[in-house]
């Protein structure tokens, strides 16, 4: 309780600023991925409607302000993404999915309490607005939107779960190839942000590309 | 597409943590006696600044505040906290000060040497006109250097407004040493000028009356990778488990907070701002014991129910309280005096309303406004509002224009 304490500097400042940064980071990257378009263009383009299903390692970047007992960051991610768009410019969809953000389990947890039996969890549900750019099979995707954020936590035998919304967004690059006729294969590195909850995952998936309807 | 990757990277979160300095191995402090209460009352006074106004303006308060010293210095809401002590008859006065509307802080280490008022004051014989209080000021943890001399000038005449400190003594956006409505921020309201608080009462999944301002969890207030969504969905032994405030404290509960209030402050006003009318017979509970409590102690401790919609009134009064709770109502008069609400509490941009504030106190009653932060506007609300009280952020802010020019 001593006046010397380390004191933390306006949270809630920081959120907004992040909120702003966001937007400011997706626009420049899609302005950036525009004039790069445009400068590669020389090919004919045609129009597309594609679903992509993808799946992987994911992994928590943040490290836990504070832990348990054993605590995991990492799992298998899924996304699913509809992308309409030209064959060599810009695309645009919807991307959602699930992706394990962290977990932690005590079962013998020293408490106010008393000893207790502890065990939580950390979910969560893009629902984004992807825009994309590809180019010699390479993709670039930026997505802005909403996550769903879900804890279950069990504690002395009590179950609590809960959810809210949160603002973030998505960047990734990756690569695909055709497999059959409309059908292809790729991998993709994608990093999630999550600004409210100050929480990032960075996950590698290989992903299936259905071509649906088009050139 | 480099640019962007670096503005990416740069969003990332980054701390901006500030340290209030202290003095290494404790300072003077470290050797000395602590002060009495009545000893450090002594010094309570409107000073001159004589050397010091860059600092702290022209004028300032200086004030007992519980077991510290503490100077308000209207500049920035600034404010320096001194821990008291004695070695032999020279009196030893160390802390910080900082402006709490900025992130300016620094060492503070004042002297009374036993030759110079040392020895009277501590015989109990008040400081005259002729008396300085001088001493050094320091930018962040450097050794302070940059002079200060107060010379007083007159006593404070009256300490009977209330000064409320907001969320327990102030919120986290001012970076301050404790969290918002933890057990430390209440410990340290005083020391900030408040002789109240006012504090938010919501309940957990399982009834346990929280001190709580949010309806949801969020990083601004709490530190805990599952504490997400409402408040209500979790218990309080999840909370207590899960999640702690900013500064790593724990979420207290209403009871502690009043046991804190009671055992190590001497504060005198409690407004508890109920968040939940599910909350409302519980913290009627809680005030009826810890007013009894305060009693037995031989405290004057006035605890209010903050209602401030038209549900939790409707709550109020289906539970039956009006006759046996004080009730705080931040709605219109007419529903103050429905309830038979001790306080009114209108918002301080509906301008002052002296008034209706007569009213009130003609039939009774007592007027706070809230939240009101802004220098240009505390004291016409003193000067003008007929007020009682005035809840604040900045407790400093109000105690210097109250105590300097009321």
């Amino acid at each position: 309780m001593e006046y010397s304490q380390t004191i933390r500097r306006l949270s809630p400042l920081n959120i907004m600023l992040s909120i702003k940064q966001t937007y400011f980071i997706i626009v420049s990257i899609f302005c950036s991925l525009v004039v790069f378009a445009q400068e590669q263009d020389t090919v004919p383009t045609s129009f597309r409607l594609v679903a992509e299903l993808g799946s992987g390692y994911s992994y928590k970047l943040n490290e836990p302000k504070t832990t348990l007992g054993i605590y995991t960051r990492d799992g298998i991610a899924g996304t699913v993404r509809l992308k309409w768009g030209s064959s060599n410019l810009l695309g645009i969809g919807v991307e959602t999915g699930w992706i394990p953000v962290s977990s932690t389990k005590n079962s013998a947890l020293l408490s106010e309490f008393g000893t207790m039996n502890v065990s939580a969890s950390l979910s969560a549900v893009p629902v984004l607005a992807v825009f994309s750019i590809q180019r010699m099979g390479i993709q670039l995707h930026a997505g802005l939107g909403y996550y769903r954020m879900n804890s279950t936590v069990t504690i002395a035998g009590s179950t609590m779960q809960s959810s809210e919304w949160n603002l973030g967004y998505i960047l990734s690059l990756g690569y695909a190839r055709p497999l059959f006729s409309n059908y292809g294969l790729g991998a993709e590195v994608k990093w999630n942000n999550i600004v409210e909850q100050q929480v990032s995952i960075i996950s590698f998936q290989i992903r299936l590309i259905c071509r649906l309807f088009g050139d | 597409m480099v640019v962007t990757v670096s503005i990416v990277l740069i969003s990332c979160e980054t701390d901006n943590s500030i340290v209030v300095p202290e003095f290494s191995n404790g300072g003077k402090l470290a050797g000395a006696l602590p002060l009495e209460r009545k000893q450090i009352q002594m010094l309570n006074g409107i000073y001159d600044v004589i050397d010091g106004t860059d600092q702290f303006g022209k004028i300032v308060v200086v004030k007992q505040t519980g077991n510290t010293l503490s100077i308000f210095t209207g500049k920035n809401a600034g404010l320096v906290v001194f821990h008291c002590g004695k070695i032999d008859s020279s009196l030893i006065f160390e802390g910080y000060w900082r402006y709490t509307q900025g992130s300016e802080s620094g060492l503070a280490q004042f002297e009374i040497s036993a030759e110079d008022n040392g020895k009277s004051l501590l015989r109990g014989i008040p400081p005259t006109m002729s008396f300085q209080f001088r001493g050094v000021i320091g930018d962040a943890s450097s050794e302070p250097t940059t002079k200060i001399t107060l010379q007083y000038n007159r006593p404070i005449s009256d300490t009977s407004f209330v000064i409320l400190a907001h969320r327990g003594g102030g919120r986290n956006s001012d970076r301050l040493a404790e969290s918002e409505n933890s057990l430390g921020i209440i410990q340290l309201a005083e020391s900030f000028g408040a002789n109240g608080i006012e504090i938010d009462v919501r309940p957990t999944k399982d009834g346990v009356p929280i001190l709580f301002h949010d309806e949801n969890f969020s990083p601004r207030l709490v530190d805990g990778e599952y504490c997400v969504g409402p408040v209500s969905n979790y218990t309080f032994a999840a909370i207590r488990t899960l999640c702690t405030l900013k500064n790593g404290e724990r979420v207290p509960t209403l009871r502690e907070a009043l046991d804190v209030v009671l055992n190590k402050t001497t504060l005198s006003v409690v407004w508890l701002d109920i968040k939940s009318p599910d909350v409302i017979a519980q913290a009627a509970e809680i005030q009826k014991e810890y007013k009894q409590k305060a009693s037995s102690m031989g405290r004057t401790l006035d605890i209010y129910l903050g209602l401030a919609t038209e549900e939790l009134v409707a709550r109020y009064k289906k539970e039956d309280l009006i006759t046996s709770a004080g009730a705080l109502c931040e709605l219109s008069v007419n529903n103050v005096r429905d309830i038979k609400a001790k306080v009114w509490a209108p918002r301080w941009t509906l301008g002052p309303l002296p008034a209706d504030a007569q009213q009130m106190r003609s039939e009774g009653r007592k007027t706070f406004v809230w939240t009101l932060d802004q220098r240009e506007f505390i004291l016409p609300f003193i000067t003008g509002g007929n007020l009682d009280g005035i809840l604040t952020n900045y407790p400093a802010l109000v105690a210097f224009e109250y105590y300097a020019f009321h």
